[in-house]
């Protein structure tokens, strides 16, 4: 039931965002004509002045909002993950919802796994955008082969060194990087449903000011506790002969960091999660 | 005819408003029960609680003998007051959703009761009349073969002409072998496809029977000692 609940999800999210994906993939487009058209020698050279000028001002303009769509996109993203789980779960939609015969846990994860991809495709889109606006073939082709030698070369120069420094080998240090970024995607939207769910036992009567509410909470108890633990891992460093009687110092505190910024972000999944469950099983309450 | 739906010392609050007090209650398989009683007297929450949408305070619920679960849900029809579709689905995509998550969605004859209706399946809910909206969620919710249907207020809000559609379609609908419990304050449009009721006041249960008795017993219509029994 997992993957039907993930597939409707994705339908009506894909309803959602394709047109404004397309929508800044035809607007890069343009930009990219107009940048094109700027740096022509016959039109800079031949055509009329004020010609050029335009074709300057509309080249900047396009580069200039792409920045601006880019913020907007993703915060659109993420308005559009956040309200389709309060919309589905806790309005009238709730009823049919939450009357399928489904875990309550199958309804939090087809929200969560969309909610992963869709950031995954906006990030892929920004991407994308910034290649057509940015770039033509032949520096498109110079470039990534410029960059692959770059990457290589710094990765033989900096191998041994980042190795040290992070006392594991490249490739762990790399998986240990996704999943710390997979873990704290997932942790991010999963403030929002804690947030969303328990702003519905709320007494504020506005569920909207009581979900921003709770969010602010939960953000700065996670925030607070984030800053203690980097201190203390970050203050192992000025005790490096501590640090060597347990392993190899610096690097030691380095991992320590990582891995208990990973622990801890695991930890706030874990519990963000359970009440988030336990509250839609146990407390639900349709208007 | 089997148990369906049991209630034991169901209670239910919302903070310190009782809106269940204790409810005893036995529904068997093959009959239609009328849940009636006035506005806020806990009808909705009843079947809310039938349907798996609210934990009980106290006591249980139980459907076919278990407590509400994803196997309850399976057999479970609930008709809640609300439009609870998406309106920007089309009726065939809502179609293709039931068809995916209920085995007992009956899809072709959904799609017959839709075609009686003059419904086009192309259109989106929103491009649908509120009353037409309405009668799609009752065929979505009948043309499931059921073993127990909780319908809430089916034919409140809507104009006489609708409300004999609406009733029409329980009737030809239902699984016969189903329990239909409907919920209504409206008692004389439905009295006459009634075998039972249940008249609940305040959260408690004041009088049950079977309604072919009751009015020979008493002479009256189901709506006249409704009326003597919930006057002010």
């Amino acid at each position: 039931m997992l993957g039907k609940l993930f597939k409707h999800e994705f339908y009506q999210m894909s309803k959602k965002l394709s047109p404004v994906y397309l929508g800044i993939i035809l607007f890069t487009i343009v930009g990219r004509f107009f940048s094109f058209l700027s740096t022509r020698r016959i039109i800079v050279e031949k055509a009329n002045h004020t010609f050029v000028s335009v074709i300057n001002f509309l080249s900047g303009f396009f580069i200039t909002i792409y920045f601006i769509i880019i913020l907007g996109l993703l915060a659109y993203t993420i308005v559009i993950l956040v309200t389709r789980f309060y919309k589905n779960y806790f309005t009238d939609e709730g009823y049919l919802m939450m009357s399928l015969p489904v875990k309550t846990s199958a309804l939090i994860n087809s929200k969560l796994f969309n909610a992963f991809i869709w950031s995954i495709f906006s990030i892929l889109l920004v991407v994308l955008g910034g290649l057509i606006l940015f770039s033509t073939y032949d520096s498109l082709k110079t470039s990534a082969s410029e960059t692959l030698k770059v990457l290589s070369d710094l990765y033989s120069n900096s191998k041994e060194t980042l190795e040290r420094q992070l006392g594991v080998p490249v490739w762990a240090g790399i998986l240990e990087l996704i999943v710390l970024v997979a873990i704290s995607t997932i942790n991010f939207f999963l403030v929002f449903y804690a947030a969303v769910v328990s702003a519905q036992h709320s007494k504020i009567r506005s569920k909207a000011v009581a979900t921003v509410i709770y969010y602010f909470i939960i953000t700065t108890v996670f925030f607070f506790i984030f800053i203690v633990q980097t201190l203390f891992f970050g203050s192992l460093q000025s005790y490096p002969e501590f640090l060597n009687k347990l392993g190899s110092g610096n690097t030691l505190a380095i991992q320590m960091t990582l891995i208990g910024i990973m622990i801890e972000e695991l930890i706030f999944t874990i519990i963000l999660y359970t009440t988030t469950l336990k509250s839609m099983k146990t407390k639900l309450n349709l208007p | 005819m089997s148990i369906v739906f049991e209630c034991q010392g169901l209670t239910k609050k919302y903070g310190h408003l009782l809106a269940l007090n204790a409810i005893d209650l036995k529904l068997e398989s093959g009959k239609i029960i009328g849940l009636l009683g006035p506005n806020g007297s806990g009808k909705t929450t009843l079947l809310k609680l039938g349907a798996g949408l609210l934990v009980p305070t106290e006591g249980e619920v139980l459907i076919n003998g278990l407590k509400p679960s994803i196997e309850t849900k399976a057999v479970t029809a609930f008709l809640p007051e609300r439009n609870s579709l998406d309106v920007n689905m089309t009726v065939d995509y809502i179609l293709k959703f039931f068809a995916d998550f209920y085995f007992d969605f009956n899809i072709e004859k959904a799609r017959r009761l839709l075609n009686d209706l003059g419904v086009n399946s192309k259109n989106k809910l929103s491009q649908l009349s509120k009353g037409n909206r309405e009668k799609v969620q009752l065929i979505l919710t009948m043309s499931r073969e059921a073993k127990l249907y909780l319908l809430d207020e089916p034919i409140g809000g809507v104009d006489p002409a609708s409300r004999d559609y609406i009733l029409k379609t329980i009737i030809n609908s239902y699984n016969k072998d189903a329990c239909v419990l409907i919920s209504t304050h409206l008692i004389a449009d439905v009295e006459d496809i009634l075998d039972d009721y249940v008249f609940i006041r305040e959260g408690k249960i004041i009088k049950k029977g079977n309604v072919a008795s009751i009015k020979s017993r008493n002479k009256k219509s189901l709506d006249q000692i409704f009326r003597e029994a919930f006057t002010c």
